[in-house]
């Protein structure tokens, strides 16, 4: 009974989390932090920090890692289940709620003007991604080499994101074995 | 396309999961780094949605909650094949992060201070800048059909990074532009 309890606790936290943290990824890891160090105090402060280290070296939604991580530091693989599963819940609800309406909104005249006026804001949006991602990269003769050869094989060979990504990881694997 | 019966209809669900599977696998860096995933299989790869519709799918997400992979996936999965379509693509988006950070959870108590590990992560990040910086180009062609379009980019641009302006307040700042002027 005290399971279910705890469980319940878990996937309304995370719940909560998946409906009030817009605009995704990094945004959501102030309010994460709230809800989790602040509010319920399940992990202090330093554990955070390192669960979102994990969170953000694997693959995927930073957010959906950041729920396993701590459902499972609190109540192991049911934990992690209830987490990730809150935290998905909402955005699928609404998500799907939009997907249902979206031919119909869309042939109403006045969305499709405020979703041009919107589509150059998205760009601005994305190139900004780019330029906050690239403030951490060092600006060495390695990286300059491996965005200048990422360049070449995307855009003239026109190779797969994936294989330019393992590519990418072979080099480190490569520069881990030889340093 | 609609849910019936026969082979063709389960390996529309089957190719729908597994290309979501790999997009999840795949999306170091969250966020933006999997839109140039995204577009590449689901765009031009399938044509499950159009350019124009992705780039709206995109806004979406930013003024929806939840991260961005997992609404394009909801919103793709039902397109293609109803609220089994959305099911199936939003589990095999999040499947290899989520089996991952749950191995990784048992083993790991403090954060990945592998040497090794790090040199890697770090040798992908130059690659996903340019992966992002192609998904803007690509978006930027259905996006500018005038100047207009440029200045209003490059005023977000200007907006986000020197003001901090919210990205949210950016996106209705720009639908009620497109409400007034289109």
């Amino acid at each position: 009974m005290k399971k279910c309890q705890e469980l319940a606790k878990i996937f309304w936290s995370f719940f909560r989390i998946g409906a009030f943290t817009f605009g995704g990824g990094f945004a959501m890891i102030p309010l994460i932090e709230r809800e989790l160090v602040e509010r319920r105090g399940w992990i202090t402060d330093h554990e955070f920090y390192d669960v979102i280290c994990v969170a953000q070296s694997a693959p995927g939604a930073v957010a959906v890692n950041t729920a396993v991580l701590t459902g499972s530091r609190l109540y192991g693989t049911a934990g992690s289940f209830a987490a990730g599963l809150g935290v998905m819940l909402p955005s699928f609800m609404v998500m799907l709620a939009i997907a249902i309406a979206f031919d119909r909104l869309m042939s109403i005249s006045m969305v499709e003007a405020v979703f041009r006026g919107i589509r150059p804001v998205v760009v601005a949006l994305i190139l900004y991604a780019a330029y906050r991602l690239s403030r951490t990269v060092r600006r060495s003769a390695y990286n300059l080499m491996l965005g200048t050869v990422a360049v070449f094989a995307l855009v003239v060979m026109g190779i797969h994101p994936i294989y330019a990504l393992l590519g990418a990881a072979a080099c480190g694997l490569l520069r881990a074995v030889l340093t | 396309m609609r849910p019936t019966k026969g082979g063709a209809n389960m390996k529309t669900l089957w190719l729908l999961f597994w290309t979501f599977f790999r997009i999840g696998a795949f999306g170091f860096g969250g966020g933006y780094a999997m839109v140039s995933l995204i577009q590449t299989d689901v765009v031009h790869g399938y044509s499950w949605l159009s350019p124009e519709e992705f780039t709206d799918i995109i806004a979406i997400a930013e003024m929806t909650p939840g991260p961005i992979a997992i609404n394009s996936a909801t919103f793709v999965g039902y397109r293609i094949y109803g609220f089994l379509g959305a099911l199936v693509a939003t589990v095999g988006v999040i499947m290899v992060s989520f089996a991952l950070v749950l191995a990784v959870a048992r083993l790991l108590q403090r954060c990945w201070d592998s040497r090794n590990l790090q040199l890697v992560l770090s040798s992908l990040r130059p690659v996903v800048i340019v992966l992002i910086l192609i998904a803007a180009l690509e978006i930027g062609r259905t996006a500018f059909l005038g100047w207009t379009d440029v200045i209003v980019a490059l005023a977000a641009l200007w907006l986000i990074v020197k003001m901090k302006v919210h990205p949210i307040l950016l996106i209705l700042a720009g639908g009620v532009l497109g409400a007034v002027i289109y």
